[in-house]
């Protein structure tokens, strides 16, 4: 079990997603840093998914009952056991009594905090398939809140014996100048070209309004063609929309499932976790790229975190055809592949996970 | 960045699929607001639904457009963009009726409905005429979205429209019956508002802990049922807060 002696600025319950419910007006939630939510899973032998600890700015104090594996990654909040730095983006053992505190934030603005073995279920509330904890809405995760001292968490019983200390060397820099590639649209045509260019060539200041809805931007005003306002539509994560004002705001995890103002561009998916780390005067700039361009920024992200992860190999091709091949793995399961050209994506469900990789296929 | 090239024949302008960043494709079937584009919107978003392709995370309707959230690891957006077209060829642009009216007793004025008499004067008409043309038609759901459980109604009688409050509640109360402009809505859970308050219901829009989270679903009809007293009101309300209640539901 473990204690909050202090709860930190904002702690809560986060894991991958509340995906399915957008259509009854439930944002899709969960860890606004996904790369760094899922590396100090893998950093403890958990699942990717598994609920973590999202920390913001201000880290708590935690006392632990019993001894425990636990690993730190995202922000440097400084992190300290028992009053002693430790390293983060890496995993550590903690002893029965152990106190786990942060120092402030030195660069970023999440951490994630994994326990070997995960959050027992008794302790948190799985809502609509999730333990992401929505605070507006005041449900998910803790009692559908941020943490609060004296609160106490059940950790479940996991062999802590088997486990090797594992650090992860690849990890990103948080900069306090984020530069991040966006697609154009699905709006921009609704913007003056200046705009487009403006946007290009401007730096943006975060500013003190941003939430896990959204991050708001000071800085040189983008200009409508038209009227402000769109027939309401959907939105994703990282979509760049432009209210009246012309300040652009990124579109977060517990964003609204729909909106009404133009939206000028998308954040990439590689670029989401710098996005959970902007803090408060932070500076944005952003840089138009390609569809093509950031599918190949994801595919590099993704093969970073295969270093933390056990992939299965696969032992042979049995059916190639146009668009789609199968492939065996070593315990002679099958798996269907989806082609685009000779690169072929592989999606091997590995327990209750997924592992995406790619095969290049030569003649 | 449009996918499509622009037709000059409106009837081929659609659908205009766009990609919303690397992994969800935004799927315009329509400008404005129409229940017959919507229509089409819930039938295709089921379509793709019911497919369950590998790789599609999810697919979220509005009012004339839906979005689909994919894995690009998994699925590319050109073999989306094809499945997409597809479906939309092979769709009959027939208004499909709605299968549901849902009935939700309201009360209306008094402290439930406090701008029910700013409403009066605004738009000439008197309490009993609001009340009977507002209880009077069916709704179309056109979408949930903007918060858990809200509905996204179609087509205020004219005669009701009314400009929203000069400066909004800080928080409006869940089951506030409410109009703004040309639309008509209730909040499902309590939140900042600036819609003007003409009644409340009892009922619950929206329980996380359920199956079924939200109440409506997008192509249903809602109906406002007056309810006559503060008696009749507390009724239901404490019926709905024992578990006791269940709204009406006709399956047309």
């Amino acid at each position: 079990m473990i204690r909050f002696i202090q709860p930190g600025t904002f702690t809560t319950i986060q894991d991958l997603s509340r995906a399915g419910f957008q259509s009854s007006g439930v944002p899709e939630c969960g860890a606004v840093d996904k790369f760094s939510m899922k590396c100090a899973n893998l950093l403890v032998g958990n699942l990717e998914s598994e609920p973590v600890l999202e920390i913001t700015l201000f880290g708590p104090q935690i006392a632990f009952e019993n001894p425990a594996v636990v690993a730190v990654t995202g922000a440097n909040l400084l992190p300290m056991l028992d009053g002693e730095t430790v390293e983060n983006w890496s995993s550590f053992a903690v002893p029965a009594g152990g106190i786990l505190s942060f120092g402030g934030p030195v660069t970023g603005a999440r951490s994630y905090l994994s326990l070997r073995g995960g959050i027992h279920s008794s302790s948190v509330a799985k809502v609509m398939g999730s333990y992401s904890t929505y605070v507006p809405g005041g449900f998910g995760g803790f009692d559908g809140r941020p943490l609060k001292a004296g609160d106490e968490l059940e950790i479940r019983e996991r062999n802590l014996n088997e486990f090797k200390h594992k650090a992860f060397s690849s990890h990103p820099q948080f900069s306090e100048n984020a530069l991040l590639r966006v697609i154009l649209g699905p709006q921009d045509h609704l913007f003056t070209e200046d705009s487009i260019s403006v946007m290009g060539d401007s730096d943006y200041q975060v500013s003190v309004d941003s939430d896990r809805m959204g991050i708001r931007l000071e800085g040189t005003p983008l200009a409508h063609l038209n009227s402000p306002d769109v027939v309401s539509d959907g939105t994703a994560f990282g979509t760049i929309q432009v209210p009246g004002s012309g300040l652009p705001i990124i579109l977060s995890a517990d964003r609204g499932t729909t909106g009404g103002y133009p939206k000028i561009a998308t954040v990439i998916s590689a670029d989401h976790s710098k996005l959970g780390q902007l803090l408060p005067g932070n500076t944005v700039r952003f840089n138009v790229v390609t569809r093509e361009m950031a599918l190949k920024a994801l595919r590099e992200q993704e093969r970073t975190l295969d270093s933390l992860r056990d992939v299965p190999t696969v032992s042979s091709i049995v059916k190639v055809a146009e668009e789609r091949i199968d492939v065996v793995d070593e315990a002679g399961e099958m798996y269907p592949f989806n082609a685009a050209g000779n690169r072929f994506n592989a999606s091997v469900r590995h327990n209750d996970h997924v592992e995406n990789f790619e095969i290049n296929i030569e003649d | 960045m449009t996918i499509l090239p622009e037709s000059t024949d409106q009837s081929d302008s659609y659908p205009q699929i766009t990609d919303i960043g690397d992994s969800a494709l935004m799927v315009l079937l329509g400008e404005g607001v129409s229940p017959l584009t919507n229509s089409v919107v819930h039938t295709m978003v089921r379509e793709i639904q019911e497919l369950g392709w590998p790789g599609i995370r999810e697919v979220v309707p509005v009012y004339s457009s839906f979005v689909v959230h994919y894995d690009p690891l998994i699925l590319s957006p050109s073999a989306l963009t094809t499945l997409i077209q597809n479906i939309h060829g092979s769709v009959s642009s027939e208004n499909t009726a709605a299968d549901r009216r849902v009935i939700l007793p309201t009360i209306y004025g008094g402290d439930f409905g406090p701008d029910l008499h700013s409403v009066g004067e605004l738009t000439g008409c008197s309490v009993e005429e609001i009340v009977n043309i507002h209880s009077g038609t069916d709704y179309l759901v056109y979408a949930l979205g903007f918060s858990p459980g809200f509905p996204y109604l179609g087509d205020l009688d004219q005669r009701l429209h009314c400009p929203r409050l000069d400066s909004p509640r800080v928080e409006v109360p869940a089951g506030s019956v409410a109009i703004a402009e040309t639309q008509t809505g209730v909040y499902p859970v309590p939140s900042p508002g600036g819609w003007r308050l003409i009644g409340r219901t009892p009922v619950s829009l929206f329980d996380p802990l359920q199956d079924a989270p939200a109440l409506l679903k997008p192509g249903d009809r809602l109906r406002f049922m007056p309810i006559e007293s503060e008696d009749d009101y507390r009724e239901i309300e404490n019926k709905c807060n024992t578990g006791e209640y269940e709204a009406e539901v006709i399956y047309l």
